[in-house]
């Protein structure tokens, strides 16, 4: 079985799809979180562990949007070429 | 230390739905392309961490389940570590509860400045008894002292009645800490570490005071308040006014350090004045009207005296500013017992001994030439003088303290207008005040007739510096004094010499006299050849006659028939009365007379 080789409009469209995944992850709940967490809602170790593991998640969900549009320009630079 | 939780309950309950609502964005979060597993896998290590790590205890918190961790409780309001907990308790009804994780060092913040001045100031504490609290205070406030918005956010909200409390109960605790160790003599790890974490604090209490007011100075106790002095950095005027105030007050008595444990108040405080220059004579010149403020309020006595030392030096203060302490001192430590023990029962000052060291460097203004300096009348200085140096012991006191007293004399020359004519006048009136007391008190034993012949040399250096002739370190480059210096170094009479100090005191006063009325003649002449007031080959000034038995009638003699051949001129006369200031004729021919009948 040959694998078939994807058409310039199929990768511009992939390449698309993956910055709209960046552009909803950076809007995501999930990444404002810690602002809710903050000293005028709680004090504590627990708490602060809490804002802790926020910020990580923030910051990993910076990354996958990161990741997810340096894919998408990869793409967009095959269909430039096939 | 426990850790404690404290919450908004309603803030919480918003941040646990925000959460679920969270968790569910990220699971719809899907996309089927295979290049966009990296992404995802950041996607979801981001859901564990919140659903994991967050949520849990979040959840567990919430539930008030009897089993759960955190156990809800009330803080004291004198836990002072908790301070910003309790008062968000108090104030705003947070629910607060114990906490499994232990808490992490962490920067403070300004509510958590503002909120450990208030609850300072919202209750008493009822004491510090644990080491980790003053520990807390000791790292929280270095934390605060360094910046300026924790500082303002503290001072704020912390009232003068919380400053006293505070810094009172930390002076309490550092003397009983302190007593422990004079009865015991030694301090268990503990109290050693609580010992050094108060002192810290009050360092830092002291700086942050330093930034604003200091009105709960007035109302802590003095040692407190001496404590806290140490780091104010005032200027020399406000911390002996306000040295002034705290002794007073401490000498009413009743304050936790009259048990001499330690430096007391009064030594905090002229420890401080010490390291700040012109405190010392600020405050002498404050408690001249009341000489017990300094003298019966440290536990260490030698520090109260270095600091009167220090305060009446002539270098720190005026004569006139002398003429209002140092009599004064003096009086007070002679109507006090000559063993005296102190208001508190302080070790045993020899007042005597004191005394001769306070009037060492103002001895000339007890001279008769200058009692109108301080104002002396009918005698006034003399007795006192004599009252002071009443016996060979405290005489051969004074002549320990010749630096001193050439101190005063360099002093006193150098504010005076014609300086070389009032060198030679001073030089004189003290050196005769030395005879003076010395004959009184016949003074014989070699050990004291040397210690007078260092005296003298002593003084005709700082006189003769102010010749014109020059400083005494010239000695020996002009033609007469040359001649001078190498008839002293031949026979060995200098300062450090033996030979002439062995002679009695009176032979040892006539020939120093003599000495110091050859040395300004001699510098005076040489400066008068090399400006052209006398020709170059007239013959130089006599010497003394080491040899002689009264070397001051046979210096007058020398002198006398010099001046008539030599052909001098107009110089003759200030020659003249500047040896007859030093060495009169009359007086050496006494002498003579005296030594001549033994």
């Amino acid at each position: 079985m040959t694998a078939t080789t994807p058409s310039a409009a199929e990768l511009q469209q992939r390449a698309l799809n993956l910055r709209h995944l960046a552009h909803r992850i950076e809007h995501l709940d999930a990444t404002v979180l810690y602002r809710r967490a903050g000293t005028d809602t709680w004090i504590g170790p627990t708490a602060q562990r809490c804002i802790d593991e926020l910020m990580t998640a923030r910051t990993l969900l910076l990354q996958a949007a990161d990741a997810s549009r340096v894919t998408a320009r990869r793409l967009e630079l095959r269909a430039i070429n096939a | 230390m426990t850790g404690f939780l404290g919450y908004d309950n309603d803030r919480l309950l918003n941040l646990r739905s925000a959460m679920d609502r969270a968790l569910l964005e990220l699971s719809d979060l899907r996309i089927s392309d295979p290049e966009a597993n990296a992404t995802l896998q950041l996607v979801r290590r981001a859901h564990v961490a919140i659903a994991d790590r967050c949520l849990p205890p979040l959840r567990e918190l919430l539930s008030c389940q009897a089993t759960t961790a955190y156990v809800p409780t009330r803080l004291k309001r004198n836990e002072i570590a908790v301070s910003r907990l309790a008062t968000l308790q108090l104030t705003q009804g947070w629910a607060v509860v114990t906490d499994p994780l232990s808490p992490r060092p962490h920067s403070m913040t300004i509510e958590d400045a503002q909120a450990l001045g208030w609850a300072l100031s919202q209750t008493h504490l009822k004491s510090l008894k644990k080491n980790a609290e003053i520990k807390w205070l000791e790292t929280n406030l270095a934390e605060i002292a360094q910046r300026p918005e924790l500082v303002a956010a503290l001072v704020t909200n912390m009232t003068d009645d919380a400053w006293t409390h505070l810094c009172d109960q930390l002076g309490d605790d550092r003397i009983t800490l302190l007593s422990t160790l004079t009865v015991e003599g030694r301090l268990s790890d503990d109290e050693r570490s609580r010992l050094a974490s108060i002192d810290a604090v009050f360092t830092h209490l002291g700086t942050i005071m330093a930034s604003g007011t200091a009105t709960a100075l007035n109302t802590m106790h003095p040692y407190a308040a001496a404590m806290l002095v140490q780091h104010l950095q005032l200027s020399a005027g406000d911390l002996a006014s306000l040295s002034v105030d705290l002794i007073r007050r401490y000498r009413v008595g009743g304050w936790a350090d009259v048990q001499r444990a330690g430096p007391g108040t009064g030594d905090l405080l002229m420890h401080t004045m010490l390291d700040t220059p012109g405190a010392p004579a600020a405050f002498m010149l404050l408690i001249a009207d009341d000489p017990a403020v300094v003298l019966d309020s440290a536990h260490n006595h030698a520090l109260a005296e270095q600091l009167i030392l220090e305060g009446t030096h002539p270098a720190n203060i005026t004569t006139q500013q002398a003429g209002a302490v140092v009599p004064a001192l003096a009086r007070y430590l002679l109507s006090s017992n000559a063993a005296q023990s102190g208001f508190y029962g302080q070790p045993i000052r020899d007042n005597s001994a004191f005394a001769v060291g306070l009037i060492a460097p103002w001895l000339l203004q007890f001279t008769a030439t200058h009692h109108d300096d301080w104002h002396f009348v009918n005698g006034e200085g003399a007795c006192l003088l004599a009252s002071i140096v009443h016996d060979g012991e405290a005489f051969a006191r004074l002549s320990q303290r010749r630096t001193e007293i050439a101190a005063g004399l360099s002093a006193t020359i150098a504010t005076s207008g014609d300086s070389g004519r009032h060198a030679v006048e001073d030089l004189a009136a003290i050196l005769g005040l030395i005879d003076v007391l010395a004959r009184q008190h016949n003074i014989a034993r070699t050990a004291e007739a040397r210690q007078l012949w260092n005296i003298g040399f002593a003084l005709i250096s700082v006189a003769a510096a102010q010749l014109p002739g020059g400083a005494v370190a010239t000695v020996g480059a002009g033609f007469a004094l040359a001649g001078l210096r190498k008839l002293l170094v031949q026979h060995g009479i200098a300062p450090k010499s033996a030979q002439a100090v062995e002679h009695d005191t009176l032979y040892a006063l006539d020939w120093q006299t003599t000495v110091a009325a050859a040395t300004v003649v001699c510098l005076t002449f040489d400066e008068m050849t090399r400006d052209g007031r006398i020709a170059t080959s007239t013959p130089p000034p006599p010497l003394p006659d080491p040899h002689a038995a009264a070397p001051g009638a046979r210096y007058s003699s020398d002198f006398e028939t010099w001046l008539d051949t030599a052909n001098l001129g107009s110089a003759a006369a200030v020659l003249f009365g500047l040896k007859q200031t030093l060495a009169s004729t009359h007086e050496t021919e006494r002498d003579a007379a005296e030594l001549a009948t033994g």
